[in-house]
C-alpha cells in the first residue's frame, strides 16, 4: 500500500506542478491586465508541439529548445497585447469585457487550427527515453525527476524575479493597485504588454516540460485553461506560492480520485473544487490565512 | 514653481474641471479647498499626469507639463500622496516605500531616502517587514507619504492626508510635514478639514464645481465672510 | 431601425422559403452531375482520424469520373453521368454538422448525402435525412442505437459494434496459455463505450472474467490511478476501447510503469499511434488493408496513393470510401436519380453490396454487417491474424513485449 501511495504522490506532484506552471502565466496576466486569456492553455499546447517538432528534427537539448521558445513566445505575447488586447481598452467596460473573451477565444480557435494545419492534429511529445529507477514497487523515470527539478528551479526563479527585480515588483504593484503604481511612475501600458509577454514566455517553458511527460495536440489546451482558472481562484490572483500549492493539490486530488474512485471523475475534481471554494470561501483560500 | 492657467479636465463625457488657475511658489505651503466633488483631487491628478488636460496650461519650473506622463513628472520632482493612500496591500512596508523610487533617476538614492523616511516616521522602521494591509490607517498614511518622498520631490501634492487618521497620529504626521517644509519641500495640500488645513498652509485657493472661486493668504481668507460662511460655519 | 426590421423580415421570409421547397427533387432524373453532400472532420478533435479526407474526396471525384466514367444510369439509356461533391468541414462538432447538412439540403440543394462520420455526429444528423427525405450512406457510425430509431433514409458503413472484436475473441479460443481474465479501459465516448458494453458479455461467455473496468475522460493525462489498479488486478488481457490519439499517454504510461499481460488489445491500434508509442505486440482491428484486393480496389488504391493516405495511419478511411461506392451502386441499381427509390434500394433486405474489402449486407436497421480484420503489430507493421482465410501471419502469444 505504501508503494501505491508513493507512486500516486509522485504522479500527482508532477501533474500538479505542471498545472501550476500553466496557472503562473495566466495569473500574472490577469493580475496586471485584468484579462482572462482563454487561449493560455492552447499556447502551452502550441509550445509543446513546437518543442516536440524541434526535438524530432534537430535533436536539440530540451533546455535549449525552451530558451528558443521563450524568446519567440515573449515576442508573440508582446505583439498580442499591442495589437489584439490593448485596442479593446478604448471601448466601454462592458464591450471591453466581452471583447476580450471573443478575442482570446477567437485566438484559441485560430491557433489550434493553424497548428493542426501546419503540424498535423496528432498528439506529440518529446520522447526522451531515460533510465527508470525502481525502488521496491515504485517506478520513477529519470525524465520525471528532470521535470520535477525544472518545475522547482523555475518556481524559485520566478519567485525571485517577482520579489527582487524592479520589473517583477512593478508587476506585483500594478496587480495590487493600478493607481498606486501609476503614481509611482510605472507606465501601465508598457507593463501590461511586458507582463503579457512574460506570461506567454512562462507558458513556453511549461509547454516544454509538459511535452517531456505528456503528449499535446493542437486542440488539447482548453481544459488546461480551465484548470488554471481553478488554481488561480484557489491560490489567489497574482499569488505564486498560492498557485503552486493549489496546483499540487489539484494534481494530487485528480490522481487519488482516479485510483480511489473512478478515473472518469478525475477531470470533474477541478470543477467540484471550484464550486466548493466559491461557496465556502468566496474570497479564495488565500483569505483563510488572515 | 507651479503655474496653472484655465485648466480643463474631462472624465470621459463628464467635465470635472472647468476653469482652474493657481500658482505655487517654491517653498510655499498652499491649500486647495472645497467641498466634496469640487475637483480638488482631479486637479492634483492632472498635475502629476494621471489625468489628461483637455484645455489650459500646467507649467512646472516654467516647462509645460500638461499631458506629460506621470513618470516624467515624478522624475522632475513632483510626487503625490493620493486620496485613499493606494498602497500595495500584499507588499511589505519596505517594498511599498521602495516602489516610490521606481523612476530610474530615483533608484540611486534608495538607501539614503529610506533612512530619511525612517527618521521621519520611526514606527515604519519597526514595521518595515510587515505587509501594508496589516498597518493601522495612520501608519498606512505614513507609508503613503514616505513612498512619495522616495523620489526626493521638490513639490509634494497631498490629497486628504488626515482622513481616517486618529488625532494623536495627525499630530505626528503634521510634525513630519513641518519638518519637510523646513527642509524646503513645497506643498500643495487638498483637505476637507479646513481647521487642520489652515494650521498648515500659508495660502489657499477655493474651488467650487471645477472653478477657482476664491484665493488669498490664510489671514485674508479667515477674514473673508464668504469663506467663513462656506466653510468655518459648516465645520 | 426600420431598415433593420425590414431586413430581418426579409431574412426570415427567405429562410422559410428556403425550407419549404427543399424536399422537392430536381425535375430531370437523368441530368448530371449528381451531387453528393457531405461533411468531414477536417479540423477539431476528431481530425487526427480524418484530416486528409477532404483532399481524398476531391481526388475520388476526379478519379471515379475518370476511371469509371461516371455513374451508369440504366433508366436513362445507359448514359454515364459524373458525380460532384459539395463538402464542408464540420470541425468535429456535431451541432455544426447538423447545421451544415441543413444548409446542404436547403441552400446547396444536393441530390444525395454521404457521411457524416462518427456516432456522435450520426445521431443528430440522421434526423436531417428524415426531415428532407434524402438518403445518406454514413461512414464510421457504428453505434447500433443510431440505427434503431426506425429511420428510413439512413444506412451506414462501419464495423458492426456487435462484431467489432468478433474475430479477436474467436482467435483467443486457439491460443495457449488460455486467457482467463480481462481489464477493460474505456474512452468516455459513445462508440468506445458501446464496443465495451457489447464485448464484455461475449468475453464472459467465453470464460474470460472481467477483473476491472475503468472509463476515462478524453482529457485525462495521468493514468497512474488506472495503471495501479491494473497491476493489482493482474489481468491476462487488457482491452483498450478508445480512439487512438487520447490513449497515447495511457499506453506510454503502461510501458513506463511496467504493466504485464498476455495481450494488450487496442480497438484503434493505428499507425499514428504506433509512431508515438511502442505498440509492438499490441493487437487490434483493421477495417481494410491495402493488401486485400476486391471490387473497386483499383480506384480506392489509386485515390489513397494520390491522397498520401495509408490505411494503417487512417484506420477509418475504408469506411469513408465504401460509403461513396455504396451510394454509387445504389444509384446504378435504381438506374436514375430518384431519392425514394434509392432509399428503398439501400434498405432492400438481403441485397448484396460490394466494397474493396469484400461483399456485405446491411442489417435491418441499415448498419453494414462488416466484421473487422484482427491484426497484431509485429516488427512495426500490422500482420493480419484473423479471420484465418485472409491471415497474413500468426499471432505471437503471449505478446512478447508485455512480459
Amino acid at each position: 500500500m505504501t508503494a501505491i501511495i508513493a507512486q500516486l504522490v509522485i504522479s500527482g506532484l508532477l501533474l500538479g506542478g505542471l498545472y501550476a506552471l500553466v496557472a503562473f502565466g495566466l495569473s500574472l496576466i490577469y493580475g496586471v491586465v485584468r484579462i482572462l486569456n482563454f487561449a493560455h492553455g492552447t499556447l502551452l499546447a502550441i509550445g509543446g508541439i513546437a518543442a516536440s517538432i524541434i526535438f524530432a528534427v534537430y535533436k536539440l537539448n530540451p533546455v535549449l529548445i525552451a530558451v528558443v521558445l521563450v524568446l519567440v513566445f515573449l515576442v508573440f505575447g508582446y505583439l498580442m497585447h499591442i495589437y489584439l488586447l490593448d485596442p479593446l481598452k478604448k471601448r466601454n467596460p462592458f464591450e471591453a469585457t466581452i471583447g476580450t473573451v471573443l478575442v482570446t477565444v477567437g485566438l484559441l480557435l485560430i491557433i489550434s487550427d493553424l497548428a493542426a494545419e501546419i503540424a498535423g492534429p496528432t498528439p506529440k511529445n518529446i520522447p526522451l527515453e531515460f533510465h527508470a529507477y525502481i525502488v521496491g514497487e515504485v517506478i520513477i523515470q529519470r525524465a520525471e525527476l528532470y521535470i520535477l527539478g525544472g518545475i522547482t528551479l523555475f518556481t524559485i526563479a520566478l519567485h525571485l524575479f517577482l520579489k527582487k527585480t524592479w520589473f517583477g515588483r512593478a508587476i506585483r504593484a500594478v496587480t495590487q493597485s493600478p493607481l498606486g503604481a501609476n503614481i509611482c511612475g510605472i507606465r501601465s501600458k508598457q507593463i501590461h504588454a511586458q507582463t503579457v509577454a512574460v506570461g506567454c514566455g512562462i507558458v513556453a517553458i511549461a509547454g516544454v516540460l509538459w511535452s517531456l511527460k505528456f503528449p499535446v495536440d493542437p486542440y488539447g489546451g482548453f481544459d488546461l485553461t480551465v484548470r488554471a482558472f481553478t488554481i488561480i481562484i484557489l491560490g489567489g490572483i497574482g499569488n505564486l506560492v498560492g498557485a503552486l500549492l493549489a496546483g499540487l493539490f489539484l494534481g494530487l486530488a485528480e490522481v487519488f480520485t482516479s485510483f480511489l474512485w473512478a478515473s472518469d471523475w478525475a477531470p470533474a475534481v477541478s470543477i467540484v473544487l471550484l464550486l466548493v471554494i466559491l461557496v465556502v470561501f468566496p474570497r479564495g483560500l488565500a483569505s483563510v490565512r488572515k | 514653481m507651479l503655474e496653472i492657467r484655465n485648466l480643463v479636465v474631462d472624465h470621459g463625457e463628464l467635465r470635472a474641471i472647468w476653469d482652474v488657475s493657481l500658482d505655487v511658489e517654491a517653498g510655499e505651503r498652499v491649500g486647495l479647498l472645497g467641498a466634496n466633488g469640487a475637483g480638488k483631487s482631479t486637479t492634483l491628478g492632472a498635475i502629476l499626469g494621471i489625468y489628461k488636460a483637455s484645455g489650459g496650461h500646467i507649467r512646472y519650473k516654467s516647462a509645460e507639463i500638461a499631458n506629460r506622463e506621470a513618470v516624467q513628472n515624478v522624475e522632475a520632482g513632483i510626487a503625490l500622496v493620493p486620496e485613499g493612500r493606494q498602497l500595495f496591500p500584499e507588499m511589505k512596508v519596505r517594498e511599498n516605500l521602495e516602489m516610490g523610487a521606481y523612476p530610474r533617476s530615483a533608484r540611486g538614492k534608495v538607501a539614503e531616502n529610506l533612512d530619511r523616511i525612517f527618521d521621519l516616521f520611526p514606527i515604519l522602521r519597526e514595521k518595515q517587514n510587515q505587509n501594508a494591509n496589516e498597518l493601522s490607517g495612520g501608519q498606512q498614511q505614513m507609508v503613503a507619504i514616505g513612498r512619495a518622498l522616495m523620489s526626493s520631490p521638490q513639490l509634494l501634492l497631498l490629497d486628504e492626508p488626515f482622513l481616517g487618521v486618529a488625532p494623536v497620529i495627525i499630530e505626528e504626521v503634521m510634525a513630519a510635514l513641518n519638518r519637510l517644509a523646513d527642509q524646503g519641500v513645497t506643498f500643495l495640500l487638498v483637505e476637507q478639514n479646513i481647521h487642520r488645513a489652515m494650521e498648515f498652509v500659508e495660502r489657499a485657493y477655493v474651488i467650487e464645481n471645477g472653478r477657482t472661486v476664491l484665493a488669498g493668504s490664510k489671514q485674508q481668507l479667515l477674514g473673508d465672510p464668504e469663506f467663513s460662511n462656506k466653510f468655518l460655519g459648516l465645520d | 431601425m426600420r431598415t433593420t426590421l425590414f431586413a430581418a423580415a426579409l431574412g426570415a421570409a427567405a429562410l422559410l422559403g428556403a425550407i419549404a421547397p427543399a424536399s422537392a427533387q430536381r425535375t430531370d432524373p437523368c441530368a448530371g452531375p449528381i451531387t453528393f453532400g457531405t461533411t468531414i472532420s477536417a479540423t477539431g478533435t476528431n481530425s487526427t482520424l480524418s484530416d486528409r479526407w477532404m483532399k481524398m474526396t476531391e481526388i475520388f471525384e476526379e478519379e471515379f469520373n475518370r476511371m469509371a466514367g461516371g455513374v451508369a444510369l440504366s433508366g436513362c439509356g445507359g448514359k454515364k453521368v459524373p458525380i460532384k461533391f459539395v463538402m464542408y468541414d464540420d470541425q468535429s462538432v456535431p451541432a455544426t454538422a447538423v447545421s451544415l447538412y441543413e444548409k446542404m439540403a436547403t441552400v446547396d440543394r444536393v441530390d444525395l448525402f454521404v457521411g457524416p462520420d462518427w456516432s456522435t455526429h450520426g445521431f443528430p444528423v440522421s434526423q436531417i435525412f428524415e426531415k428532407y427525405k434524402t438518403p445518406s450512406v454514413m461512414s464510421n457510425v457504428a453505434t447500433p442505437r443510431v440505427y434503431e430509431q426506425g429511420f428510413k433514409y439512413i444506412t451506414g458503413l462501419a464495423f458492426h459494434a456487435n462484431t467489432w472484436s468478433q474475430n479477436y475473441f474467436e482467435s483467443l479460443k486457439n491460443v495457449n496459455p488460455q486467457p482467463k481474465s480481462v481489464f477493460w479501459i474505456v474512452h468516455d465516448n459513445l462508440i468506445a463505450k458501446t464496443v465495451y458494453e457489447i464485448h464484455k458479455p461475449i468475453a464472459e461467455k467465453q470464460g474470460i472474467k472481467t477483473v476491472g473496468e475503468e472509463i476515462f475522460a478524453p482529457t485525462t493525462r495521468d493514468f497512474t490511478g488506472i495503471i495501479l489498479k491494473i497491476r493489482a488486478a493482474k489481468p491476462d488481457i487488457i482491452y483498450i476501447s478508445s480512439f487512438d490519439a487520447v490513449s497515447v499517454p495511457l499506453v506510454q504510461q503502461m510501458r513506463q510503469l511496467r504493466v504485464t499481460a498476455m495481450d494488450v488489445h487496442h480497438i484503434m491500434a493505428t499507425g499514428s499511434l504506433a509512431r508515438q508509442i511502442n505498440l509492438e505486440g499490441v493487437t487490434g482491428e483493421l477495417y481494410w488493408h491495402e493488401g486485400i484486393k476486391g471490387p473497386y480496389s483499383d480506384i480506392a488504391l489509386k485515390v489513397l496513393e494520390r491522397a498520401e493516405i495509408k490505411l494503417f495511419d487512417y484506420l477509418w478511411t475504408g469506411g469513408r470510401l465504401d460509403s461513396y461506392f455504396v451510394m454509387i451502386q445504389a444509384i446504378e441499381k435504381v438506374g436514375k436519380l430518384d431519392r425514394e427509390a434509392i432509399a428503398t434500394a439501400l434498405r432492400a433486405p438481403g441485397a448484396k453490396w460490394k466494397r474493396p474489402g469484400g461483399e456485405f449486407e446491411f442489417d435491418a436497421g441499415g448498419l453494414s454487417k462488416i466484421v473487422a480484420f484482427t491484426h497484431q503489430i509485429q516488427n512495426g507493421a500490422p500482420v493480419i491474424i484473423a479471420p484465418a482465410a485472409q491471415a497474413t501471419g500468426t499471432i505471437k502469444w503471449p505478446s512478447p513485449t508485455w512480459q
